[in-house]
């Protein structure tokens, strides 16, 4: 039998990292709206840019951008992981890493060389640690991504892609499905692949108001050849702030079930005590009976 | 008469969103102004400045733009930029500043680190600011 002291000890230490647990689910919770409110501002930016992209690819056809050729030989696969700074935030980035390492194993399989990009410190900690050194790494933006971070990147993968030491860009994040879900994601940012673009206007048609005859200025392909890089960077712009959304969610979920759990357990463990109590109280009462029993006699 | 919607978005927000007369923009090939009902047109913006004019006669509006597209519609028109901000609200001096660090700390870079970040990008938006609100 424990002693009353060491669980009331115990007791003290989960109601305390409950507080804790506690006041992380609320700022995660407050935090959502935020992130939320930031893809939803990011929202308008893309579509049109995608709706754009569509029409002019459409028209454009035939366009030799170095952008939409694919490579034959994959031989350099860059990978963009977008993970969080801090964790407690469930399997929010092993999910992630895990399958990044699964990519990984398969491309190297395939016989080719994997670059990585990582945004946020769990992906830096997590590559140096397997001694694979990220050809690009950030910090302390996993919160609050920002446009300059995406282009960043972008203008790295456009310039290896170009100049053909990248055969293959993949940007790997959560998608914030809603508050309490997420998704893991695996996008393929180049080659652009413009016939999933064109589906995707296809279906939308209706909304699409650009119609008809289209003047372009310059013309098609000049305009083509300036939209497909802001493409690239609002898809990368996209995944990071989707997946700094996700990640609040993915802690809150967390920290709330941590909550829960401490709940749970100090109950427990409160009961323990009470019993714990009784018994030595039932026993002291049983022994002082048994003494002056012992007395009278 | 306003039939003509206007909207500004940046990768980080919608930055205006209203009805204007007119519209004007800097396109690669000179500036453009569109009224309603203009051909639908999809056009590279230059670096400079948008000007919104929301009444026949009225003051403009203008918007230092970075980076931008425009697609026009014949009630509808939407810019897209890189950066974008309204020339009121640039403060010249602290662009100013802005503008001598980066480059200090440009020209410590080599290019090939200037190419992983976007300090050239930077440089050359604190310029427009400066050329616009000159």
């Amino acid at each position: 039998m424990p002693n009353l002291h060491d669980i009331e000890r115990r007791i003290n230490s989960v109601a305390s990292t409950k507080q804790i647990t506690r006041t992380m689910e609320m700022v995660a919770a407050a935090k959502i709206r935020r992130a939320t409110e930031r893809v939803e501002a990011a929202t308008p930016y893309s579509s049109s840019m995608m709706e754009m992209l569509a029409n002019v690819a459409e028209r454009a056809g035939g366009s030799e951008n170095a952008l939409l050729r694919k490579h034959d030989e994959k031989k350099n696969v860059l990978v963009v992981v977008v993970v969080s700074d801090r964790g407690l935030a469930g399997g929010f980035n092993s999910n992630v890493l895990r399958h990044v390492e699964h990519l990984m194993k398969d491309r190297q399989a395939a016989g080719a060389q994997v670059h990585v990009v990582a945004c946020g410190k769990k992906a830096g900690g997590y590559f140096n640690y397997r001694k694979i050194e990220p050809v690009m790494e950030f910090k302390d933006l996993s919160a609050d991504p920002t446009v300059d971070e995406a282009s960043t990147i972008t203008a790295f993968a456009i310039n290896g892609y170009e100049s053909g030491e990248l055969d293959e860009v993949i940007v790997v994040y959560n998608h914030a499905k809603n508050a309490a879900e997420q998704q893991l994601r695996e996008e393929l940012v180049l080659p652009i692949d413009t016939e999933a673009l064109l589906a995707d206007n296809k279906e939308g048609e209706a909304a699409s108001a650009l119609s008809g005859d289209v003047v372009f200025e310059p013309d098609a392909d000049g305009v083509l050849d300036r939209l497909l890089p802001a493409y690239v960077r609002t898809t990368i712009y996209h995944a990071l702030i989707d997946s700094a959304a996700a990640e609040q969610g993915a802690r809150r979920t967390a920290m709330k079930s941590a909550t829960d759990n401490a709940n749970e357990m100090v109950e427990t463990l409160t009961r323990l005590y009470n019993r714990v109590r009784q018994g030595a109280i039932t026993t002291e009462i049983s022994e002082i009976v048994g003494g002056a029993a012992a007395l009278e006699e | 008469m306003a039939g003509l919607v206007c909207d500004i978005v940046t990768p980080a927000a919608k930055l205006y969103s209203d009805d204007a007369y007119m519209v004007v923009v800097p396109g690669v090939e000179g500036e453009m102004g569109f009224l309603q009902g203009h051909v639908p047109l999809v056009s590279v913006l230059a670096d400079g400045v948008a000007r919104i004019i929301a009444e026949q006669g009225g003051e403009s509006l203008a918007f230092a733009l970075q980076g931008g597209y425009v697609e026009v519609t014949g009630a509808k028109v939407i810019i897209l930029a890189d950066r974008a901000i309204p020339v009121k609200e640039i403060d010249t001096t602290a662009v100013r500043e802005e503008l001598s660090a980066l480059e200090s700390q440009r020209s410590g870079m080599s290019d090939e680190d200037a190419a992983k970040s976007t300090i050239d990008a930077d440089i050359a938006w604190c310029k427009v600011q400066l050329h616009v609100a000159a």
